[in-house]
């Protein structure tokens, strides 16, 4: 085995570990919820396993899976060695000892604030610490896929970077400017008070700071399943990409768009005001361009490949393409999720509407279907 | 087959038309239910002290509730703390603006009242404030839809809201649940 297969392999064993766990304590919380007799069920166990869902699904999942994901693109994509393996090592062991700490402190109860914390509520500084070391490894993450992109364009000046690679230092970029959202708000306002070095904490402000963070960090999951979008996709069913420069521009945008757009989360809170809730609300709409744009490219790439294959008429196409290859079924089974999570996104979007379904089972429901519909699925 | 780049370029341009025409047409409908409608989120900028909040003149025990104010204005005013509402129960009259305001001594909490908009967040530090018209007569339930500790789900309130004839203040201005 190559070495950045190992590496990669390392990252999507903690991967899927986590999401094992999460898997269960998921099954666990539906069970406890239904009307069926679960065992074990008290506030301070369901609580605890829905801390452990959040967390393992959405902050160790989904970062290992991106970082294994990256260095696998770095390699391969360019088709050099990564640069930084070590590096890339350090950044591993950190994070999994961050991810530790965090289980560890989640196990032993006394980090049920769930993945989004809600402060005052204060947990283990374990817990805090342990998260902050997954954020750390993940920024070194960052730097080693810009320097493999600006490595390989020293070499080659006058080439586009690959579409795969370009996508990924997009969601570097991206994510070394959300993640100080969260980071500030753990390390300067939840971190000393849960040390019992400071006894106030400014709820609005930790709220906004978690926001900063707490959208595009949805974007940080996706921006992966996008690449296998664009670049597996269509040549896993035989044809070939519509556009390039249009994925492009639906990851520039993708960038863009998610830099400022956390606070619409905010929207029924009190502490910010109708003006700026207004434009965050505009920048919001704006986000589903990137996501309009990939679903034409990636359906008429498959119309291509549907339509190579002997498929005709107006959608003859579809039953035409090699549903048995499970790429092509991801997507097919993504484009669909994708419809009703998109869909409900746009509900939620608007702050009218907002207040129909703020905090209710219809987010989970939204997310959920994003979350496992297109990210996981991918 | 064969589609040149004019095509691909064309057929991008006709979608990216489409989609500029929808996300402008959802830019319009929000700005016309903001400015014209008066659909806006419940933001109020209003701080408060929590660790002396049940000494401040408006969130005292005897001021909480329903109560109507010198200008008729019908203004219910709640505590939301681990993990109850004080009070739990609160009338307000139908077809009648009424305004909600809300704070909270300890964690965050939120509440929404189920079949109508009233939707807010309830912050430390802040007063939440909704102004709303009640339509539909009954006990409405207001759970805390925001997790505030292992108790949250044990945390409701009943917002009843009584036709406006039988909606009758006492020499205070003030009405409570026992009355009906």
């Amino acid at each position: 085995m190559k070495s950045f297969e190992r590496l990669t392999l390392a990252h999507l064993w903690v991967a899927f570990a986590a999401f094992s766990v999460a898997c269960f304590f998921g099954v666990w919380q539906m069970w406890a919820r239904s009307p069926l007799p679960a065992p074990f069920v008290t506030p301070d166990h369901y609580f605890l396993s829905v801390t452990a869902h959040g967390v393992s699904m959405a902050f160790v999942l989904t970062t290992f899976f991106i970082m294994g994901f990256g260095y696998f693109t770095a390699e391969t994509a360019l088709e050099r060695p990564l640069p930084g393996k070590t590096w890339a090592w350090l950044c591993f062991i950190l994070a999994l000892a961050g991810a530790l700490m965090a289980t560890a402190a989640i196990l032993s109860g006394r980090a049920s604030v769930l993945y989004t914390f809600y402060p005052p509520l204060t947990a283990s500084p374990i817990f805090y610490l342990g998260l902050v070391l997954v954020v750390v490894g993940s920024w070194i993450w960052c730097v080693l896929m810009i320097v493999a992109m600006s490595q390989w364009k020293r070499v080659n000046p006058d080439a586009p970077v690959p579409l795969a690679m370009y996508a990924t230092v997009a969601n570097a970029v991206m994510w070394l400017w959300t993640t100080v959202g969260v980071t500030a708000e753990i390390l300067f306002i939840v971190l000393p008070a849960s040390l019992g070095w400071t006894d106030t904490v400014d709820v609005g402000l930790t709220r906004t700071l978690f926001s900063w963070t707490l959208h595009p960090i949805v974007y940080f999951w996706l921006f992966p399943a996008y690449i296998a979008f664009y670049t597996m996709a269509p040549q896993a069913a035989g044809g070939l990409l519509y556009s390039d420069t249009l994925g492009r521009l639906s990851f520039v945008l993708l960038l863009l768009y998610s830099l400022p757009v956390g606070m619409h989360h905010l929207f029924m809170d009190p502490q910010q005001s109708t003006g700026f809730k207004l434009v965050q609300m505009m920048l919001t709409i704006l986000v589903s361009v990137p996501t309009l744009l990939t679903v034409f490219t990636i359906a008429a790439s498959m119309e291509i490949a549907g339509r190579l294959r002997g498929g005709r008429g107006l959608f003859g196409w579809i039953p035409a393409l090699p549903w048995e290859r499970p790429m092509v079924l991801a997507t097919g089974l993504s484009f669909v999720m994708l419809f009703f999570g998109g869909g409900g996104g746009l509900v939620n979007m608007g702050y009218g509407l907002n207040a129909m379904i703020h905090n209710t089972s219809w987010v989970t429901a939204h997310f959920h279907l994003i979350f496992g519909g297109a990210v996981v699925i991918m | 087959m064969a589609a040149s780049e004019e095509d691909i370029l064309r057929s991008e341009l006709r979608w990216s038309m489409v989609v500029g025409g929808a996300v402008a047409l959802i830019f319009a409908a929000i700005l016309y239910a903001g400015l014209v409608l008066h659909v806006n989120p419940p933001s109020n900028i209003e701080t408060i002290d929590p660790k002396t909040l049940h000494l401040s003149a408006e969130f005292t025990e005897a001021n909480l509730g329903t109560k109507i104010e010198a200008g008729g204005q019908v203004t219910t005013r709640i505590v939301a703390t681990q993990f109850a509402f004080d009070p739990q129960c609160v009338v307000v009259p139908s077809n009648e603006p009424v305004t909600l305001r809300l704070s909270s001594p300890d964690v965050i909490h939120g509440i929404l009242v189920t079949g109508t908009n009233v939707n807010t967040m309830v912050i430390p530090g802040y007063v939440s404030q909704v102004h709303t018209v009640f339509t539909k007569t009954g006990d409405l339930l207001m759970p805390c839809h925001e997790f505030c500790g292992f108790g949250h789900s044990q945390m409701w309130a009943t917002v009843r809201v009584v036709p406006r004839e039988n909606f009758r203040p006492d020499a205070d201005g003030r009405v409570a649940c026992e009355k009906f």
